[in-house]
């Protein structure tokens, strides 16, 4: 469990909502029959034609929501990247593996072997930025992104940076949704409706407060798995505890309620019976690091203080003005990450 | 040799995904690296195994490679010299 008061600075997101541009007042319904498909812009806007020609997808998403986030805090350069991804540069690695086929294992393509490796994305940022410090990724299925946080939180309380660009990104491809339906992973159980997404959000984190900052990150916290005998009430419970808050502290729950378990966090919204509950992967799908999404939300809800009505449950009030939020992730009794965030 | 140099145009474009780019584009005489296509070192590395995978070539010696990769036309030439021996 880590404490104290890390600073969100800046953020940007790119999501199956017109998050990029619109931040998260604006709601479009789920816009691709076969998934939650990002919404891009003309990269050519913002990229030089000898920059995309090698750039895949989720490199030009990553690339510009990084760039996009260091501008929101102001500034040029960060002292470390990390990122965290559940599956990495899945269109360069298919096109990668099919060109092994294809030459028989003979004289394959630098290109598409380089740009498939998982760190190319936060090498790619760095060369982007001209950034000589620190940039690693962390692939840790759902906890990719919160590897990743809780790194550049690490980092920041050793002294080892002042501002470090965290952030995550996932992309899907035809290939691996059908690999993901096979094994019947990210599917609604009574529908039977694919709900695989992708995205990548960015964010600079820093101890220092500054005109930009959006929120606080107060208490963070990652747990495998429970204790035996311990239930999700339990650890929530022991987690505000530890956070010097309590139940009645907590505005909104951002919660990771999917389509795929939506029963797995009834116990939490019981123990907050007094607290606006806020989901979202109804809108965004479901990926490795989806997760990610929450902490944009939270930064903008507490940034701007209303909670747009499409998150919100609808059994559940909207809060007046917002000031403490609980972010609480999980998947399958397993991954469950926690995080208080608070208005600044 | 011009009908070399416009298929190993039309493979350049393809290889290095120069989307924008038509065979009558570039200038078979502009240096590849730096100035004209403004390749980097990665591309080197394309073109490479293009000569390898499409006609069966390999750069003994990193020099030949700079003199080979000076631009298209010095390409095909290395190319209509080596093929057939």
């Amino acid at each position: 469990m880590l404490t104290g008061t890390i600073y969100i600075n800046g953020i940007s997101c790119i999501s199956a909502q017109p998050t990029l541009e619109q931040g998260i007042q604006v709601l479009l319904e789920k816009n691709d029959s076969e998934h939650f498909k990002c919404i891009e812009p003309d990269y050519k806007i913002h990229f030089s034609p000898i920059a995309l020609r090698r750039l895949s997808r989720i490199l030009k998403f990553s690339i510009l929501t990084a760039q996009k986030s260091l501008q929101d805090a102001g500034l040029d350069m960060p002292e470390a990247i990390i990122t965290g991804t559940g599956l990495g540069c899945l269109e360069d690695s298919e096109k990668f593996l099919l060109s092994v086929i294809e030459n028989q294992e003979e004289n394959l393509s630098p290109t598409a072997f380089i740009f498939s490796t998982h760190n190319t994305i936060s090498g790619q940022i760095a060369m982007t930025l001209k950034c000589n410090r620190t940039n690693n990724t962390f692939s840790n299925r759902y906890f990719s992104f919160e590897s990743a946080l809780l790194e550049s939180i690490l980092m920041l309380k050793d002294g080892d940076a002042k501002n470090i660009l965290v952030g995550s990104t996932d992309e899907m491809i035809p290939m691996i949704r059908e690999v993901t339906q096979n094994m019947g992973l990210w599917i609604n159980p009574n529908t039977g409706t694919t709900i695989t997404g992708e995205g990548a959000c960015f964010a600079v984190i820093s101890e220092t407060m500054t005109e930009h900052s959006y929120a606080a990150i107060l208490a963070f916290k990652l747990v495998f798995k429970l204790s035996t005998g311990e239930t999700i009430q339990d650890l929530v419970l022991s987690f505000l505890q530890e956070a010097q808050s309590n139940i009645e502290d907590i505005d909104v729950l951002i919660s990771g309620e999917s389509e795929e378990e939506p029963q797995a966090y009834t116990p939490v919204y019981q123990i907050l019976p007094h607290s606006s509950i806020i989901t979202y992967k109804h809108l965004t799908g479901e990926y490795f690091t989806a997760s990610s999404f929450a902490y944009f939300l939270g930064a903008n809800i507490l940034k701007y203080g209303s909670v747009p009505a499409h998150y919100l449950k609808i059994d559940r009030m909207a809060p007046t003005r917002p000031r403490k939020i609980l972010i609480y992730n999980q998947n399958k009794g397993k991954y469950h990450s926690l995080a208080l965030l608070a208005s600044v | 040799m011009q009908e070399l140099i416009n298929k190993l145009k039309k493979e350049i474009i393809e290889q290095l995904n120069l989307q924008d780019l038509s065979p009558s584009d570039i200038d078979e005489n502009a240096p590849l690296f730096v100035e004209g296509l403004g390749l980097d070192s990665i591309d080197s590395l394309e073109l490479i195994v293009l000569l390898q995978r499409n006609y069966g070539l390999k750069i003994a010696k990193a020099e030949e490679g700079r003199e080979v990769f000076h631009s298209i036309k010095s390409m095909a030439e290395f190319i209509h010299k080596n093929q057939n021996k």
